[in-house]
């Protein structure tokens, strides 16, 4: 059996002692991700052909340079500067250290120029197998700058629990309790009344409507007060 | 369904991270689900080539189209060994029927390029839905996210990549000069050798990528169903119930007590009940005492507006933003503005630059000087008359050096005769070959510039007479008279002459 919930998140513990939990992103997204990278590249270049080959030699030469700097620094410029290019930023997704800081200048030139061996032989065939069989969904270039690629926490925009009476808690209960707790508030409306009720239902022991408003009426005492 | 004995974290799940957390699970039980996949699919291979071998081509679209065939036991299985329950061999043989048949056709003829294949297995396999039930539930899982179609392209493209990156590599690592002799490797021919390859490797492919396509698609089935149901809200509350229940059932009996009379002191009981049931009172009480917000409010303004806690000041005082401008001569000059600043600042780069240059050219000067005058000032500078407290003057030595030298020896008077010896060495190299030493050097320095500038066997007499002299002046090690008649003939060969120029 095992030990441990199989989950995609990677805790790594803050010299202050304090576990910071990343959420890893897999291949699927990251694949979708590379495919809006290299749209974008190649529309880019695309049209910049069309404008520049008029200028010749001097053109071409433009060509030659903008090309090389987007097949190598696109990725590590955006990833610097924003934290992600613009198709990881559509999926969600951010680029970090091992240690979770976000990604310099040596770690993203490290793993975008390692993107050659990854590619390797064909479309990252090598890189593809190295994130199926890593734990943390790394490619070679990520484990050679040590990097993660994991999902932006953005916060799930809190909707303002329902309006109910506020009721003390009966019991002490923990952070995480208290957070399904308000969960519960906010997420009420998106969920099917019957679930609702049925959750609420397991909690207090109530029946139906009397119940919900119960829960409710917990998680606005654990917001506002009274 | 148990959700506590899930394999996997119940918590609130994106569905993208649905299929990241199925790519998890496929790799813990990649080797099992591995071989469920070939269990079905060795058998297909075998009967596809058997029937179809005059066309590989064939062969490999029909091993890609059954697909659907190999998928329902991973799912079974897994669906199983995910709840903690390992199904043996024989559980499996013995149900392959129910496992395999629900919707097969539809999944094989029509719904075969459906994009959410492996998102909707688990509703006809696990839920047994079928008919309009099945489609409204369907509906339900698939709205709201779009991971699932992607799982089944980027999965396809995955296939993709691997079978081509194998084919690859074995043709990268052939000899090139097998290549031109048989061309049958590339081009088809009698024997496409190379079709039979690509079919093999997108085999390989498929059997690698099925695990994780099916595990990813059951996954993201769960978060599916735990986003809509809520399973990461039903844990906690199924872990409070029993507390929330025990509570408020005390809190009720406390209730009626008070009530009744019977207790005069609440607070013992509250005591021994626990802490909650005490904030439960403390609120009662608050509110018996009638302190509403509006009051608290007010106190905290009251509080917050002492000095203690900062306040704010207006102060004014004057400050330069510059004269006014007159745009209109600005403007007049603005599309040429920017040369001129451009000009000036080259201007005062080309003066830096000047400064540097003379600079370096004094520099260079300074230091052609340092080389070019050594010998003038050498000549110039004034000869030193005493070195290490020897006194090194033509005067101060005898005019027969190597009688006088003899004469000390006879006497016994060993110390001295080295140490004239020594010190007439100095003198002419000194005055007759214009050796400069100065006067602060030591016996080794002088040893140093000897080798430096004189001959290679003056430099090893040198050498000799100072070791000697050095023992003899610091080691008190005297030299015998054999060795100092040796060194006063070495003397004589390299000095005797040059007194005379």
């Amino acid at each position: 059996m095992l030990n441990a919930p199989l989950d995609t998140v990677y805790t790594f513990e803050t010299p202050e002692g304090v576990d910071l939990g990343l959420r890893i992103a897999g291949p699927v997204p990251r694949a979708l991700a590379w495919a809006i990278d290299a749209a974008i590249r190649y529309a880019v270049v695309f049209a910049l052909s069309l404008a520049i080959f008029s200028l010749a030699k001097l053109g071409f030469g433009i060509f030659l340079v903008v090309l090389f700097l987007l097949e190598w620094l696109y990725p590590v410029f955006f990833e610097v500067t924003r934290g992600a290019t613009p198709g990881k930023k559509a999926l969600g997704l951010v680029v970090l250290h091992d240690n979770g800081t976000p990604v310099g200048w040596t770690a993203s030139l490290i793993r975008n120029l390692l993107r050659v061996v990854d590619f390797f032989p064909v479309l990252y065939a090598t890189g593809l197998a190295s994130v199926l069989i890593n734990r943390q969904f790394k490619r070679l270039g990520d484990l050679a700058a040590g990097t993660l690629v994991v999902y932006a926490d953005q916060g799930r925009t809190s909707v303002a629990p329902q309006a109910a009476e506020a009721l003390p808690l009966p019991v002490a209960v923990s952070v995480d309790e208290q957070r399904a707790l308000l969960d519960f508030a906010e997420r009420s409306s998106a969920l099917a009344p019957a679930r609702v009720a049925e959750l609420a239902q397991i909690l207090t022991g109530e029946n139906g409507a009397q119940a919900v408003h119960m829960v409710h009426g917990y998680a606005c005492w654990l917001a506002r007060g009274r | 369904m148990q959700l506590e004995q899930m394999a996997a974290n119940v918590r609130y799940r994106t569905s993208w991270e649905g299929v990241d957390l199925g790519f998890v699970i496929a790799r813990q039980w990649f080797m099992p689900l591995w071989g469920l996949w070939w269990l079905t699919a060795l058998p297909i291979t075998l009967l596809a080539v058997l029937l179809l071998h005059r066309s590989p081509l064939l062969v490999g679209l029909a091993l890609w189209w059954c697909k659907p065939l190999y998928e329902p036991m991973l799912l079974f299985w897994l669906s199983r060994r995910l709840f903690g329950e390992t199904l043996s061999w024989r559980e499996l043989a013995g149900q392959w029927r129910t496992v395999l048949l629900p919707r097969l056709l539809a999944n094989l003829s029509l719904w075969r390029l459906g994009g959410n294949r492996s998102l909707f297995l688990p509703v006809s396999q696990l839920e047994r839905l079928h008919g309009a039930q099945r489609r409204k539930r369907i509906k339900v899982l698939g709205g709201g996210q779009s991971a699932g179609i992607w799982l089944t392209l980027v999965g396809a493209n995955f296939e993709m990549i691997f079978g081509l990156g194998l084919l690859l590599l074995l043709l990268y690592l052939l000899p090139s000069q097998l290549l031109p002799e048989h061309p049958w490797l590339i081009s088809g021919g009698d024997r496409p050798l190379l079709i039979w390859l690509a079919n093999g490797f997108w085999l390989l492919a498929m059997s690698v990528i099925a695990p994780f396509y099916v595990a990813g698609g059951f996954a993201l089935y769960l978060t599916r169903r735990s986003q809509l149901e809520a399973w990461d809200l039903e844990l906690p509350f199924r872990h409070m119930a029993p507390r929330f229940r025990a509570a408020r059932a005390a809190a009720l009996v406390c209730c009626a007590l008070l009530f009744m009379g019977l207790v005069p002191c609440g607070g013992a009981r509250a005591a021994e009940s626990g802490t909650p049931t005490v904030q439960a009172a403390r609120s009662a009480a608050d509110v018996t005492t009638g302190i509403g917000t509006e009051q608290v409010r007010s106190a905290i303004k009251q509080v917050l507006a002492d000095p203690a806690f900062g306040k704010e000041k207006t102060e004014h005082y004057w400050k330069y933003i510059g004269a006014k401008r007159k745009p209109d001569e600005k403007k007049r000059l603005e599309p040429f503005a920017w040369i001129a600043a451009v000009a000036e600042v080259l201007k005062y780069l080309l003066w830096v630059a000047a400064a540097f240059a003379l600079g370096w050219l004094l520099m260079y000067v300074a230091q052609l000087r340092a080389w070019l005058p050594r010998r003038r000032t050498t000549r110039a500078a004034p000869i030193a008359t005493t070195l290490f407290g020897l006194p090194i003057t033509p005067e101060s030595l005898p005019d027969d050096v190597v009688g006088a030298i003899h004469a000390l020896v006879e006497a016994g008077q060993l110390r001295a005769a080295l140490s004239l010896l020594y010190r007439a060495t100095l003198v002419r190299l000194m005055h007759d070959y214009h050796l400069r030493i100065p006067e602060s050097a030591t016996e080794g320095e002088c040893q140093r510039l000897v080798r430096s500038q004189r001959s290679e066997p003056e430099s090893a007499f040198f050498s000799q007479l100072t070791q000697a002299w050095t023992r003899c002046a610091y080691g008190h090690v005297m030299p015998t008279p054999a060795n100092i008649a040796l060194l006063t003939d070495s003397w004589r060969r390299y000095y005797e002459g040059g007194r005379d120029d």
